[in-house]
């Protein structure tokens, strides 16, 4: 049986605070070295996975080659045409001017606003590229429906940027038998989104 | 090996000697008288938080066994200190160890119990190293240190008496069976007839009468004397022992076969007469038989819980220094690992360098040129004219010449149930919708046959093969209960045609 005085137990504050102190530098230096492992392991696997993609990106060198072979010249079709890479707005509003003249409209008021993300990237199943649209909202006047379709298809002759019709609202204007025959009969007011796809950075050509 | 201050204690003397792990360094002998207490306080100076082991050489001194129920823990040790100061009420200095136990049917404990019934014997020592704050083992009796010797000199005798000259006189300890049975000091003095040699023989003789006279040993046994002479000087005392006497023998250990035996240098033999006990006393494990009081040892358990915290560190500390030896190895093999996967790595990707070499020139990755030309498919397919609600809308309305249809707002998207569902947008097929803004020319007062003509123009318009659906959204009167309905009923008479105005929502087949 221990039989300590509390000036004995006094004493022992020394061997306890070095017993505290050890433990605390053990856990410590425990910890530390713990979490190193647990990083070498996480450095192994990165490596095992940069191994793996390379391994596979040679296996696939062939099939790569001929992809390329197939889709490059495609790909070079759709920068040239402004539906790859850069927003070509200025050849945009040349071709409503000339979609215009072509449709024999009265004019084209037109609002371009901001790029932003494709609305409908998940219908195109292309979640990884980067589609972007601008919205174009176009106002005129014009004599009848048919001739709404021939200004589209006179824009999209153009060539000049990938569009789709988001929406129109076609509203009939009061008959005014005072005026001339030729003239227009309905207000259209449409949305049209002007669609790119970013071209490739050059990081993306080096993986 | 821990260093001890092993100290031999007799009334009117005291040895000390340091031991040192493997030696004694030489042994000094200090007497009661005060400077030699001076001495003895400047000696333990030296000996600084070195723990003391003390040992009692005295004729104030009694031993006994006593039988006593078998008990555990604190039972027992209640039972022994009840017992102990019952027999031992003048002296703190007692102790008890558990010998063996009886092969009776109850199977009770036997226990040896020593005590020093002089207590004023430790008084000055005690003092001196109580002043010194050396903390202090215990006080154990020298026969019990002496039992070491019984292995390291193989003495496999039943009957054994050890005989050993100290300071304080002659020892002579009997062992029976290789357990302590009695002991007994006698102090040196030559008598006028003999030498102390011969006196001491004359002692070994009276105990081997004592012993038979307390049926310890039976007269025709033999008892063997082992003679411990430290200093050379009891070479005649066998001799001298066994003459005339069958039930004697005796057998002398002279120095140097202690030195070669146990161990215990020559010159620490020669310095004091108590050398060879205080040896193995630093030599052996103390005996578990203690007679010092809790009040005198607090402070070495204070040295042991002090000591045995400082163990706890340094194992924790080793423990943690050899876990974290271990992850800094598996660190060191996981990065060699990750370089060498490392140098795959760049190899393959060299490797696959130069097969691009034999690539045509591309502005992308495959994948992504393939992607993109398959995506700008899809989007070349996706886009829609409202053309076919234009033809839809006409058709319906070649029928009814009497209806107007004043606005369209067409929209291509996600819409109808789909798009208000909870389905992934991915899922929501897109679609054209329009609404039609229209008016009907009716006779005044004539609504049921307005109506029938909107219902009919709807229906037909459902029909058509493009139309997913189609219906009013907007009537020229609200109908429902819910409503108020408000008119008057002398516009009836009126002849002038009316327009009523109403709403047409129609939604195109998916895909078209």
């Amino acid at each position: 049986m221990l039989n300590m005085s509390s000036k004995d137990i006094r004493g022992l504050f020394q061997p306890l605070l070095v017993l505290v102190i050890i433990i605390g530098a053990s856990v410590m230096a425990l910890r530390y070295t713990d979490a190193s492992v647990k990083k070498a392991q996480q450095g192994v696997s990165a490596q095992e996975r940069l191994l793996s993609e390379a391994r596979n990106k040679v296996q696939q060198s062939d099939q790569e080659k001929g992809v390329i072979e197939r889709y490059v010249e495609p790909y070079m079709e759709l920068e040239r045409a402004g539906i790859v890479g850069e927003e070509k707005r200025i050849s945009w509003i040349d071709a409503l001017r000339a979609a215009n003249s072509e449709a024999d409209l009265y004019g084209v008021e037109y609002e371009l606003e901001p790029q932003k993300p494709y609305a409908f990237k998940s219908e195109v199943a292309a979640d990884a590229l980067p589609i972007h649209q601008s919205v174009m909202k176009l106002r005129f006047e014009m004599l009848h429906e048919n001739d709404l379709l021939h200004f589209f298809q006179a824009l999209a002759a153009q060539k000049v940027g990938r569009f789709t019709v988001n929406e129109c609202k076609l509203q009939r204007l009061p008959v005014n038998l005072a005026v001339p025959v030729n003239q227009p009969t309905l207000r259209v007011e449409c949305e049209v989104a002007w669609i790119t796809i970013a071209g490739s950075v050059p990081e993306e050509r080096k993986s | 090996m821990a260093r001890k201050l092993v100290l031999c204690a007799s009334p009117s003397h005291l040895s000390a000697g340091l031991w040192t792990g493997r030696r004694l360094s030489a042994v000094h002998g200090f007497s009661a008288e005060q400077p030699d207490q001076q001495a003895f306080a400047t000696f333990l100076r030296a000996a600084r938080g070195v723990p003391v082991y003390l040992m009692a050489d005295t004729v104030d001194e009694d031993y006994r066994f006593e039988t006593l129920p078998h008990a555990f823990g604190k039972d027992r040790r209640d039972m022994l200190e009840r017992k102990l100061k019952q027999l031992y009420r003048s002296t703190p200095f007692f102790g008890a160890n558990l010998t063996e136990r009886e092969e009776t049917k109850r199977r009770d404990d036997r226990y040896l119990l020593a005590a020093v019934t002089n207590p004023e014997l430790f008084d000055p020592w005690l003092r001196i190293l109580s002043a010194s704050e050396l903390p202090i083992a215990g006080i154990f009796p020298l026969p019990l240190v002496s039992l070491g010797l019984i292995k390291q000199l193989e003495l496999k005798e039943q009957n054994l008496l050890l005989v050993s000259r100290h300071e304080a006189g002659v020892r002579q300890t009997f062992v029976k069976d290789t357990r302590f049975r009695i002991s007994r000091l006698t102090p040196l003095r030559a008598s006028g007839s003999g030498s102390p040699v011969e006196s001491c023989a004359e002692e070994v003789r009276n105990t081997r009468m004592y012993l038979d006279a307390l049926n310890v040993t039976h007269v025709d046994e033999l008892l063997n004397v082992v003679i411990l002479d430290q200093d050379g000087s009891l070479a005649a005392l066998p001799d001298m022992i066994v003459q005339g006497r069958r039930n004697l023998r005796a057998v002398r250990v002279p120095p140097h076969e202690l030195t070669n035996r146990i161990g215990v240098e020559t010159t620490a033999l020669s310095s004091s007469p108590d050398a060879l006990h205080l040896f193995l006393l630093g030599q052996h494990k103390a005996p578990t038989l203690n007679m010092a009081p809790p009040a005198i040892t607090s402070g070495y358990a204070k040295l042991q819980v002090s000591r045995g915290i400082y163990a706890l560190s340094g194992a924790v500390g080793l423990l943690a220094a050899v876990w974290c030896g271990l992850n800094l190895w598996n660190v060191n093999g996981l990065e060699d690992e990750a370089q060498q996967i490392s140098l795959k790595t760049r190899q393959e990707q060299a490797h696959y360098q130069d097969l691009t070499r034999s690539f045509p020139p591309s502005p992308a990755p495959a994948n992504r040129l393939q992607a993109t030309v398959d995506a700008s498919e899809r989007l070349a397919g996706m886009g829609r004219f409202p053309d076919t609600m234009f033809r839809v809308v006409s058709a319906g309305l070649e029928k009814y010449p009497a209806m107007r249809l004043n606005t369209l707002r067409w929209k291509y998207g996600r819409s109808g149930p789909e798009a208000a569902s909870t389905a992934p947008a991915a899922l929501a097929a897109l679609a054209q919708t329009a609404v039609l803004e229209m008016e009907l020319t009716a006779q005044p007062g004539d609504f049921k046959s307005a109506l029938a003509n909107i219902n009919s123009f709807v229906r037909d318009l459902g029909r058509s093969e493009q139309v997913a659906d189609a219906k009013v959204s907007k009537m020229p009167l609200n109908l429902s209960s819910a409503a108020t309905l408000t008119g008057s009923t002398a516009s009836l008479r009126q002849e002038q045609a009316q327009s009523a105005q109403f709403d047409v929502e129609v939604r195109l087949k998916p895909g078209l």
